[in-house]
């Protein structure tokens, strides 16, 4: 029995997500000058919706996917630019997820009195 | 899909666009003395089509290269009868690339990208203010 | 200075009761009915588990907005959350009242 119910579930879901796109983000960053290597994508945000929807958050599923960026001459198609933002929002979109999470730990905990 | 932290990827969009700005200066400055015969193309000068991303869609997605173009392959001619490449009338072929331009637009290069990168920190800022919010 | 609290209780003291209004407004409800004028303590209570319930779901809408990428503005779900948390402590605070007020009523009968 998860006493935080399907809400707390789903944002861990949305945490799991996080967690391997941050891993891609950082498997292409060092994978920049290596031939022939294409881009890690990770998508989740469609299925937890659908997840969500259902009533079952924690059914979420994970797909990784190869970038169809334009490769540069070396078979390498990773853009920098883009893997680094995209570390930045992806620190910022943990850490809204954890902030949410104690915040709803943090509601029930306050109608227990504490 | 944007996502709340867009003004990040606006901001990273313009930083890539204008480092690829100043790389195509670079370019064209290290090339500036090249000689070419007359029987061949001369350096072509490199310019960095910027164009505003996301217009199809409505949603603002800061820019992006369009394309690169390049510029007059037949350069300028200058009589340099001792070059070893001068032609039977004494003619060779140099890049028409102006360093003065180059310099211009390499401060307007700079001064862009600098810019981004400081919209890249205020919105990061302002982002983790608003995580802070209640605390 | 207070007593245990009895076995044959209010149900709102329960937290379940606090995020299930319909069990804790009825017994808000039945407070409200033994006070002489409408609109007393009671409703107080009624409504005020009210706004925890409704700024609890307005938060939790947006935060699995955030999770599956359709929020626009993260104050957004920062200040439902905060509205949220304040309106849970506020209403925890009149519950307790209401659980001492009721101690002291029933140790008034003699």
């Amino acid at each position: 029995m998860i006493i935080g119910g399907t809400h707390t579930q789903a944002l861990g879901s949305a945490l799991r997500g996080l967690d391997a796109r941050r891993k891609a983000h950082e498997h292409n960053i060092a994978n920049v000058e290596t031939p022939n290597f294409r881009a890690r994508e990770v998508s989740f945000e469609g299925s937890l919706k659908r997840a969500i929807a259902s009533g079952r958050p924690s059914t979420m599923g994970l797909t990784t996917r190869r970038s169809v960026e334009a490769t540069r001459p070396d078979g390498n198609n990773v853009r920098l630019d883009r893997e680094v933002v995209g570390l930045e929002q992806n620190a910022l979109e943990y850490r809204l997820m954890t902030q949410a999470i104690n915040h709803a730990y943090g509601r029930l905990r306050a109608s227990l009195g504490r | 899909m944007s996502g709340p932290f867009h003004s990040l990827s606006i901001a990273g969009s313009g930083m890539n666009v204008y480092q690829t700005w100043v790389n195509a200066i670079s370019d064209n400055v290290a090339n500036i003395n090249n000689v070419s015969p007359t029987t061949e193309p001369a350096y072509q000068e490199r310019f960095v089509i910027a164009q505003a991303a996301g217009t199809q869609s409505g949603r603002p997605d800061g820019v992006r290269v369009a394309r690169a173009e390049f510029g007059n392959a037949a350069g300028r001619l200058v009589h340099n009868p001792d070059h070893p490449y001068a032609d039977e009338e004494g003619f060779v072929r140099v890049p028409d690339v102006d360093l003065t331009d180059q310099m211009t637009n390499l401060m307007i290069a700079q001064r862009a990208y600098q810019a981004n990168v400081t919209t890249f920190r205020t919105a990061r800022e302002a982002y983790q203010r608003a995580l802070e919010i209640g605390r | 200075m207070v007593s245990p609290i009895p076995s044959v209780s209010m149900p709102a003291i329960n937290p379940a009761g606090l995020s299930n209004p319909s069990v804790a407004k009825r017994a808000a409800d039945a407070a409200g009915t033994s006070q002489a004028e409408k609109g007393g303590f009671g409703s107080v209570v009624s409504s005020a588990i009210d706004e925890v319930s409704q700024r609890t779901q307005q938060a939790e809408h947006a935060a699995e907005a955030a999770a599956v990428g359709d929020l626009a503005s993260v104050s957004d779900y920062m200040i439902a959350a905060t509205e949220a948390q304040l309106a849970t402590e506020i209403t925890v605070a009149v519950r307790d009242r209401a659980v001492s007020a009721f101690n002291d009523i029933m140790r008034m009968q003699i």
